[in-house]
């Protein structure tokens, strides 16, 4: 069994946020425009025994040990070359406890999280786990307290991840009862996103091709 | 074996092996900012060897493949032997004490000019304490200091396209312009023939560096990185032979029509959404009725390497590898 540690990033590591949030959507051009993220912590999780050299390639995969090769397949394509096709492992449940925690602070906590390719009227949104709010052609899964269930919150998380590397959520604490406004599926507007961004505690960015997430949290005054 | 090594000034970038032969084999080195072998390619860009030393140039990580015959050029581009020790030319140097096996040949040089070296020529003089540590390497700063010949240690140095520069003291800024050695210069090709016994070749992979033969470090003087945590390095080892017992893959894993075209939709009902046009690599092909996505990551470096990610929606994440030709 892998042991691992949380690891705090210098400022470097700020230039890949920044990318990733470029291109990202609405709610990643707010963070960009509202937020100093010179004002905050980066921290990541990767296993005890990793090269430490290797752990500012952000944009590079292998953090995590390869899966056996028992889970492995291949297929020959219609030109005769063969593909082999691997599992890919992530730390999802790091990110998972993270927001499970986040959220269990109380009602004023709620967790949004941009799905990359997804629109509003996609068939499979209907069947999925997460409560979803929109923007123009933006889809962002909604987590709050409510779900805080065994295995929820990781299926959310699950479903809104793409084979894109950019994979983007934020952590949000609303003043008052505002939280409730947001406990349905609804429309968002610009407004919506000023408080979002003004009420950040956290954002979520992926990293390690895939395998691993940068959590950036804000300092508090 | 008979090897044939081209240079770039004097920068070893190909050895090949058996040239005018049916095995022929060529192997690329990418060096860090001292010319050390890092990592060891062919000639299609897989990855053979992978390595990292400790500042002394020990081995710390030792990844190779199953071939015996990969070339030991090494610490600082030197060639490690049999008994463990690297060459230099005018003595030995062990990595494992961090020494040289004999004084320094320059001591002699120093000793004769002392009278007026002290007056014009302190560096070279014997009133220089350095010069006087007969068998230190590197002037005890081996990231920053190379010793080409065993007779006078001197700032590492790389070539970068065609300019040379002198090494800073952070090894990282090297570590980025690695790979991008070869791009300028005169390529200056000569041979020498090398004689390699298969169980010195062996022995070399294993014993000297405190490596095992399949790449498990056993030293007892560092602690290194688990190398299941490397395993993406070896995925290119003899992959013909290695992937042979794998299973069929009949899941419902949607396959790219061409792995080295990332305009061509995997299927009907598949659309390519993101911030750019396929060939930016931002976006994936996407299905609307499924949430299945497919990425096409096609300049990824090693040691992953190009391939494509698919993700389920669910959270079934895999990558997609090219394995070569089936015949």
């Amino acid at each position: 069994m892998n042991n691992f540690k949380e690891v705090i990033l210098g400022k470097e590591v700020l230039k890949y946020i920044r990318d990733c949030l470029d291109n990202g959507k609405t709610l990643s051009a707010y963070i960009l425009k509202n937020i100093d993220l010179e004002n905050g912590e980066v921290k990541t999780l990767i296993p005890s025994n990793f090269d430490v050299i290797k752990l500012m390639h952000f944009k590079e995969g292998g953090i995590l040990s390869e899966s056996p090769k028992s889970t492995w397949s291949y297929y020959i394509h219609e030109n005769g070359k063969k593909f082999i096709i691997k599992p890919v492992n992530s730390l999802i449940f790091y990110l998972a406890n993270e927001f499970k925690n986040f959220l269990s602070e109380g009602e004023t906590q709620i967790c949004l999280i941009q799905h990359y390719l997804a629109k509003p009227n996609d068939p499979w949104l209907s069947n999925i786990n997460a409560r979803i709010l929109t923007f123009n052609d933006e889809v962002y899964f909604l987590l709050t307290k409510e779900d805080d269930e065994d295995n929820k919150i990781e299926k959310i998380f699950k479903e809104a991840e793409t084979a894109s590397p950019i994979y983007i959520g934020a952590f949000i604490s609303l003043p008052g009862n505002l939280a409730q406004n947001y406990n349905q599926e609804r429309m968002l507007t610009p407004e919506d996103f000023e408080l979002f961004t003004k009420n950040i505690k956290k954002i979520i960015v992926g990293a390690y091709d895939g395998e691993g997430y940068l959590i950036w949290n804000r300092k508090e005054k | 074996m008979r090897t044939k090594n081209v240079y770039v000034g004097n920068q070893r970038v190909v050895s090949v092996l058996n040239p005018d032969e049916q095995t022929r084999y060529e192997y690329y080195y990418h060096t860090d900012h001292l010319g050390s072998t890092t990592y060891l390619t062919d000639r299609d860009g897989k990855l053979k060897e992978h390595i990292e030393y400790t500042p002394w140039g020990e081995g710390w990580i030792e990844q190779p493949t199953n071939r015996y015959d990969l070339p030991q050029y090494l610490f600082t581009g030197k060639e490690l032997d049999a008994t463990g020790l690297y060459y230099y030319g005018a003595r030995y140097y062990d990595p494992r004490i961090s020494m040289w096996l004999s004084a320094d040949p320059a001591l002699g040089r120093y000793l004769d000019s002392a009278g007026e070296a002290s007056q014009n020529n302190y560096e070279n003089s014997v009133f220089n304490s350095k010069n006087l540590a007969l068998y230190s390497y590197g002037v005890q700063n081996p990231i920053k200091y190379t010793d080409p010949d065993g007779r006078n240690a001197q700032a590492a140095t790389m070539l970068i396209g065609g300019l040379t520069i002198v090494c800073p003291e952070c090894a990282v800024a090297a570590a980025i312009a690695t790979g991008i050695v070869i791009a300028g210069g005169v390529v200056i090709e000569y041979i020498n023939e090398n004689t390699v016994n298969d169980n010195n070749a062996d022995s070399k992979s294993g014993e000297s560096s405190g490596v095992d033969a399949v790449g498990n470090n056993n030293s007892t003087q560092a602690s290194p990185p688990n190398p299941d945590d490397f395993k993406n390095d070896k995925k290119n080892d003899n992959e013909s032979t290695k992937n042979k017992d794998l299973k069929k893959d009949n899941s419902n894993v949607p396959k790219p029509k061409d792995f080295n075209d990332p305009t061509k939709s995997p299927g009907e009902g598949w659309e390519w959404r993101g911030n750019g046009p396929p060939e930016s690599g931002k976006g994936s092909w996407y299905n609307p009725k499924t949430g299945e996505s497919l990425h096409p990551d096609l300049k990824h470096g090693l040691p992953k390497g190009p391939h494509w990610g698919y993700n389920n929606g669910q959270g079934k994440k895999v990558d997609i590898y090219p394995n070569g030709e089936i015949k």
